[in-house]
């Protein structure tokens, strides 16, 4: 239910652009930032539920699939021309545009351990939750280490 | 009083050892957040407030230059002094105690703050950060983050104070390494905290320390 509500209003945002938009960020950026502050958001439900034991899994299921709705989603968060050349506030770097295939690969990762991660959490083991979990931080950092600049 | 001494003892060590740690630390604290040391970042922070504690009970309980008593004035006082009208006794200057009070105030914020704050991925946080919405703990990193700005520019000014009485010829950077000062006047040398003050003020140190690190457990951090 929240999941779908986050999806849903994450979606929006994207359809309504600067809805809810960083101060001084505009269009596909902003977009972005909302994005990637809705997965944020995801990933603090996970690792918070997740360190509550039996009673925090109905909470990371959820979380898990949130992520996992809002992953694939990265495909459309970075059109040309919503770098920093626009002048407009952002975080990512021009390198996403200059190196599309390695910025790609990575994504992909993202989005693949993402998927894998709803599918563990979904079985309710939540050791095994644990460890995809700690992979999909990996491939957060692994772009955001290459991508994306500091704040 | 008996013998009046011309190089008394002004500073009392846990006043030193607070000042210098926490400048210390300050620069730990920077680093290890440029340097993307989160764990390290969150242990300079208890270490901070654990000495923070410390200060706070010194306040009541320390020597006479430590105490709150003995240096905050109020306005009247710190005009005055200002204005020359006033001669400062021993310890903190009028004005001085402003700096210190605001200091205090800023790094007690500063690391309350750090407790609840989370970075912008949902990594890295304080460990009271479970406790508080993503929004909320976003919030608060940012605010952490002009905490830094606010404390870093309170200690230029504390910096460029000094600076400022070394050139008319005072140095106030000795006596708080040695603690003592050498005086032209006789003047009776500030009361000494009891021993078990400083029992007390080790022992609660000790006892935030250690709890913050309980807490940080409880939040399955680094």
């Amino acid at each position: 239910m929240v999941s779908k509500l986050m999806v849903a209003a994450v979606g929006l945002v994207l359809c309504g652009g600067t809805a809810l938009a960083h101060e001084g960020m505009t269009g596909a950026a902003a977009a972005r930032g909302a994005g990637m502050k809705a997965i944020g958001a995801a990933n603090k439900g996970i690792f918070d539920s997740l360190n509550k034991g039996d009673d925090g899994k109905a909470d990371v299921q959820a979380n898990a699939a949130t992520m996992a709705a809002l992953a694939p989603q990265t495909a459309k968060w970075f059109p040309k021309g919503s770098g920093p050349e626009g002048g407009g506030k952002t975080h990512a770097k021009p390198d996403i545009w200059l190196k599309p295939a390695e910025f790609e690969a990575k994504r992909k990762a993202f989005v693949a351990q993402a998927v894998k991660l709803n599918a563990v959490a979904k079985g309710g083991d939540m050791a095994a939750t644990r460890a995809e979990f700690m992979a999909l931080r990996g491939t957060c950092k692994s772009c955001h280490d290459q991508f994306k600049a500091d704040d | 009083m008996g013998v009046q001494p011309t190089r008394i003892r002004l500073w009392d060590g846990p006043v030193r050892l607070i000042h210098w740690s926490i400048a210390g630390l300050l620069v730990v604290s920077w680093w290890t957040q440029d340097h993307d040391l989160m764990s390290w970042h969150r242990r300079s922070g208890y270490a901070i407030a654990a000495l923070l504690a410390f200060r706070l009970f010194w306040g009541v309980f320390g020597s006479q230059t430590a105490r709150f008593s003995s240096f905050i004035k109020g306005p009247r006082a710190v005009l005055a002094y200002v204005r020359g009208r006033a001669v400062a006794g021993l310890g903190h200057t009028p004005l001085g105690a402003f700096s210190v009070i605001a200091l205090l105030a800023a790094l007690i914020a500063q690391v309350g703050m750090g407790l609840f704050a989370i970075d912008e991925e949902g990594f890295e946080s304080g460990p009271l950060a479970r406790f508080v919405s993503f929004d909320t703990a976003r919030a608060v990193a940012g605010a952490h983050e002009w905490g830094f700005r606010i404390i870093l520019a309170l200690s230029v000014l504390h910096i460029a104070a000094i600076a400022w009485y070394a050139l008319k010829g005072k140095n106030l950077i000795g006596p708080m390494i040695t603690g003592r000062k050498r005086l032209a006047l006789d003047m009776p040398e500030p009361a000494r905290a009891k021993a078990w003050a400083y029992v007390a003020g080790v022992v609660l140190a000790a006892a935030v320390f250690a709890l913050l690190l309980w807490l940080n457990a409880q939040a399955h951090l680094g």
